[in-house]
This record gives C-alpha cells, sequence and structure tokens, in this order.
C-alpha cells in the first residue's frame, strides 16, 4: 500500500515568489494598459509582438521611429525555471555562474540577477538598460523555458499609424491588437 | 544487419549524398541566420551564434548510426528499453509496444491510463509507468496487477528493478519510491539531508530519470542541478558527478541529462534536450565522447527556438543499451528510435 505522504511544500518560497511576481507583472502590464487606453482614446487598436512568432531577429531595436525602442524584454515569472544556469542571463560559456559582468549574455547588463534560495534565481529585466534586441530571448527559447520574451511597451510606444518595426519584421510577429488588451503574454498551458 | 564492411557502392554513394544535403542544410540555416541578424544593423555583440553552440568536434564522436531507424507510431512516445533478449519496448500514449531488433512489432501491452515509462525484469516481467502508478505484466505478456496510486500529483517517469525491489522516479513528488516486489512502498528519497550532506533533488519537470548501475548503486538525474547523484538502493546519498555548462563534457538547457543508460561495461549513456546531444561518460562519470548530435540524430540541424512552454519542455530523447552495447535513442518528437553502435577501430 502506498504510504501517507508527509506534509511537504519543497519550493513554497519560490512558488510565493513565482505566483507574487507574475501577479505583479500582470498588475504593471494592465496600469500601462490602463494609461495607454486614457492617452490612445483616439485609437483602438495597437502595434504588438506576437512571441511564439519572433524569431528575434533584433530588428526591434534598430528599426523603432523613437531614439529608444518601444519595444522591451519581459519576463514570464509562471514560465520562468529560475534556474541557476540561466541561459537567458549567462554567456553560453561564461568564466563563471556568478554575476560578474564578463559572464553575462545582454551587452548592456539590463538582467538583474538575484538569489532566490538554493538553487534558485530570480531574472528581472531593468528597463531602461534594455533595448530590445532580443539576444537572451533566443538563448532563453534553445536552452530555457522560453520565458523571457519581447512586448512593444505601450507607455513608450506612439503607436505609429505605420509601425516602422512591423514594416520590416521579417517574421510578421508585428500585430494589431485591441487598445484595451494590448499585451500578448506568454503564459502556462 | 550489423555489419557494415559490406556496403556496396550505391549504399556508399546514398551515404555521401545524403551527408551533402545535410551539408547543404547547416550552411544555408547558418546563411539564413546570419542574413537576418546583420540586417538588423546591431553588432556582433548583440548575435547570439547558434551554429557554434551545435558544433560538435567530430574526433569526439565515438558511434555510428545503423541503416535502421524504428517507427513507433506513436502520437507521444515517452520512453524506451531494451530487454535481455533485445526486444525494444517503447511506453507511449496509452500503451506499451514491443519491436524486434529489425523494428518489426511484436505485440502491444494495453492498460488503462497514459505510459510513462517502462522496465523489463530479468524474469521477463514487466513494470510500465502509468503516470500515477505501476502496472505489472507477466512474462506471458498479461496485466497481472496494478498497484496503488502514489497520489494524483505523481508522474512516475522512469523504472528500475532488481530481484527484490522496483524503484520508481517520480516527477510530481521530486523524490525517488522503492516498492518491493510485491507494490509496497518500503522508502523514499530524494529530500535534501544535512546528515547525508544531500542538497536535494530538484526537478523542474517531468523529466527525471534513474537506473540501476553495475556497481550495485542507483544513479538519479538530478535535473535542476544539471547533474547525477548515487545512491544505495536504501536511499542513502553517496556523491554525484556531471556539471552544468555548454561545453561537451557538461550538461546545458533545461532539465538535463533528461535520460540516462547503463552501458555493459559499467559507462553510461546521457541524453540531453534542448540542444540535443547523446554522450557516454565512464562509470566514474568521466566523459569519454559523443554518440550523437542533432546531425547525427537528424531531428533538426540547429538547436530549435521554443514558441510555447510545451514546445520548449517536449520534444526530448530517451536512451536504453542492449546487450551488444547498442544505443538505442528514441527522438520524441518524431516517435523513432536511432540506433548507434561504437565506432570500429583499426588500432
Ligand atoms: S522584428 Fe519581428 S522577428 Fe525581429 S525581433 Fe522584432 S518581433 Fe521579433
Ligand atoms: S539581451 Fe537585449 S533584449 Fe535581452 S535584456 Fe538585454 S538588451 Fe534587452
Ligand atoms: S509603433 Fe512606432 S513607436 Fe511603436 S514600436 Fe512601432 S515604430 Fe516604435
Amino acid at each position: 500500500m502506498t504510504q501517507d505522504k508527509p506534509d511537504k511544500e519543497p519550493m513554497g518560497r519560490r512558488k510565493f515568489l513565482k505566483e507574487g511576481m507574475w501577479g505583479a507583472c500582470l498588475a504593471g502590464l494592465g496600469a500601462t494598459a490602463g494609461l495607454t487606453a486614457r492617452h490612445e482614446s483616439h485609437a483602438n487598436l495597437v502595434w504588438q509582438i506576437d512571441p511564439q512568432v519572433c524569431i528575434q531577429c533584433g530588428k526591434c531595436a534598430t528599426h523603432c521611429v523613437l531614439d529608444e525602442s518601444a519595444v522591451k524584454c519581459v519576463q514570464s515569472y509562471a514560465i520562468c525555471g529560475y534556474c541557476d544556469l540561466c541561459y537567458g542571463y549567462l554567456k553560453p560559456e561564461p568564466p563563471a555562474l556568478d554575476t560578474g559582468a564578463e559572464n553575462e549574455l545582454c551587452p548592456t547588463g539590463a538582467i538583474i540577477r538575484t538569489f532566490v534560495e538554493d538553487p534558485y534565481f530570480d531574472y528581472t529585466i531593468d528597463e531602461s538598460l534594455c533595448i530590445g534586441c532580443a539576444k537572451c530571448v533566443k538563448a532563453c527559447a534553445i536552452n530555457g523555458n522560453g520565458s523571457l520574451y519581447l512586448q512593444v511597451r505601450h507607455d513608450r510606444c506612439v503607436n505609429c499609424n505605420e509601425c516602422s518595426i512591423a514594416a520590416a519584421c521579417p517574421s510578421g510577429a508585428f500585430k494589431r491588437v485591441s487598445a484595451a488588451q494590448p499585451y500578448l503574454l506568454k503564459e502556462m498551458e | 544487419m550489423r555489419n557494415m564492411t559490406g556496403a556496396t557502392k550505391s549504399e556508399v554513394l546514398i551515404g555521401l549524398v545524403i551527408a551533402g544535403a545535410i551539408g547543404v542544410g547547416v550552411w544555408s540555416l547558418v546563411l539564413i541566420e546570419h542574413k537576418d541578424q546583420a540586417s538588423s544593423g546591431l553588432g556582433a555583440a548583440y548575435q547570439y551564434d547558434v551554429s557554434s553552440l551545435a558544433y560538435i568536434d567530430p574526433d569526439l564522436i565515438l558511434y555510428d548510426a545503423l541503416p535502421l531507424v524504428i517507427e513507433t507510431g506513436y502520437l507521444n512516445a515517452r520512453s524506451v528499453c531494451v530487454d535481455h533478449r533485445g526486444q525494444v519496448f517503447v511506453a507511449g500514449d496509452q500503451t506499451v509496444r514491443v519491436f524486434k531488433q529489425d523494428g518489426n512489432l511484436i505485440r502491444t501491452l494495453m492498460s488503462p491510463g497514459p505510459s510513462y515509462c517502462v522496465t523489463v525484469a530479468p524474469d521477463d516481467r514487466v513494470f510500465v509507468g502509468k503516470k500515477d502508478h505501476v502496472d505489472v505484466f507477466g512474462p506471458d505478456y498479461k496485466l497481472e496487477t496494478a498497484w496503488p496510486s502514489l497520489g494524483q500529483d505523481a508522474v512516475i517517469t522512469s523504472l528500475a528493478v532488481t530481484g527484490t525491489q522496483v524503484f520508481a522516479a517520480d516527477a510530481g513528488h521530486r523524490e525517488v519510491v522503492v516498492y518491493d516486489l510485491t507494490g509496497q512502498v518500503v522508502t523514499r528519497f530524494g529530500q535534501a539531508s544535512d546528515d547525508q550532506g544531500f542538497d536535494g533533488i530538484i526537478v523542474p519537470s517531468a523529466y527525471f530519470d534513474l537506473v540501476l548501475s553495475q556497481d550495485g548503486l542507483l544513479r538519479v538525474v538530478n535535473p535542476g542541478r544539471l547533474r547525477v547523484d548515487a545512491f544505495t538502493p536504501e536511499g542513502q546519498y553517496e556523491f554525484p558527478w556531471g556539471k552544468p555548462g555548454n561545453d561537451i563534457a557538461g550538461f546545458c538547457g533545461c532539465c538535463n541529462p533528461c535520460a540516462l543508460a547503463v552501458l555493459p561495461d559499467g559507462g553510461f549513456v546521457t541524453a540531453e534536450k534542448g540542444l540535443m546531444r547523446v554522450k557516454v561518460y565512464n562509470s566514474d562519470g568521466g566523459f569519454e565522447g559523443v554518440v550523437a548530435g542533432p546531425v547525427e540524430l537528424q531531428v533538426r540541424i540547429e538547436p530549435k527556438i521554443c514558441r510555447t512552454p510545451d514546445e520548449c519542455r517536449a520534444n526530448a530523447l530517451d536512451v536504453a543499451v542492449d546487450q551488444a552495447g547498442d544505443i538505442y535513442v528514441l527522438d520524441t518528437e518524431h516517435a523513432q528510435i536511432r540506433v548507434f553502435s561504437k565506432r570500429k577501430t583499426n588500432d
């Protein structure tokens, strides 16, 4: 017969963090969506990237009409594995598995690594440093869980009639979406 | 069948054509990759070089693919093992299919629920992991009994059997469950233990393999820590081997190695998902060489960029070894098994 299992929650703190961060992320994007809806009441549709279509070509960093691209990397905390060896954060063969700049994959140092509990780390994006180059997105999608992805941030995007990134995007990942729901979030199926 | 010395000229030509086609494929993908990235206007520091990740030094490849592909016919093929007669057992969908070594289907073992893994005892009894419990089939391949459920969160991803015990890797509860042969749970282990100097098995997803090695110890994949841990059958922690890393000796990606098998000489075969690699290590865990990379597996010629969490977690490999030391690699994406044999050397 199967023995009774001890009452245990081996990843309770991690789960709490994951769910908490995911809630915070949604709340943040939700607040931005609200602002967007107010500022752009003239437009029912806004531009957004379908993360399942994007091929991480890098043009989001260079083709936006704004000096600083409106496209930023975002993290899905519900998907992230919180790996010590994070492929979005670390170079393919880092000299060490730590936060030394020489180990970081992101050319602008926009990913912040915070220790949670052995062996988990939390990875967040400093949007002021992220240029939307998608290098970390590609690394995470090849080696990891695909939790890093690009989104047009609507607190920055001016919603051009013809998005110049969309015109250059080789994969057709840019879509017009409802301004009321301006993000195409990656979630667990 | 496995004697390659008698290959005809036409077989050699076909081989050359296939090799050429693969080469052209690799080259065109590298070109497409570089063309897209270059046209972004970003400098080299912003490029993620996919092609170099997939490169494997040909001198490290110790095995050749046999001209045989076993088509399992499953939608979801999950696990492979080979019994002492050389019969190939594959768990997938709701059944276990048994193939001869030439790839012909011999029989199908049926019982309710999804089949996650399978192992065969020396007395020919077949143990099948059915997600939350174990089904036992007799040597006549008839269902004998279904052991009690380990709970609705249980996901049994691997089984090993001795003359007295059955070991189940339960990815759902992140522990190894030890049964006696009547299905009674004897013990469980895998939790961190200061007494044993063990930091705990971390299982982020349903890839959690174990094998019984020739030294009598269990080797249990610790996928969250990208290493393999050795335990006594009683659950006493002994030692780890393996290290995280993209270098060929390391284990990279998420939840790797995703599969493990024992060679007749006591060494180990490992499989990694994401950056797909099958490698061999000696009995002490020292890296020996490569069985196959993405090119040899013909799964894809560059690491795949996954789009959804399910896709990122899927498309793994499983491995098994027959008594001759040939290695069976189950590609779960295509539900096919490729067989690799140790390369003959002249010295
Ligand atoms: S331009 Fe398109 S494919 Fe390229 S990174 Fe942006 S969304 Fe992705
Ligand atoms: S690698 Fe590129 S997309 Fe990722 S965080 Fe850094 S700047 Fe942003
Ligand atoms: S709509 Fe304009 S501002 Fe917004 S991402 Fe496209 S180019 Fe940039």
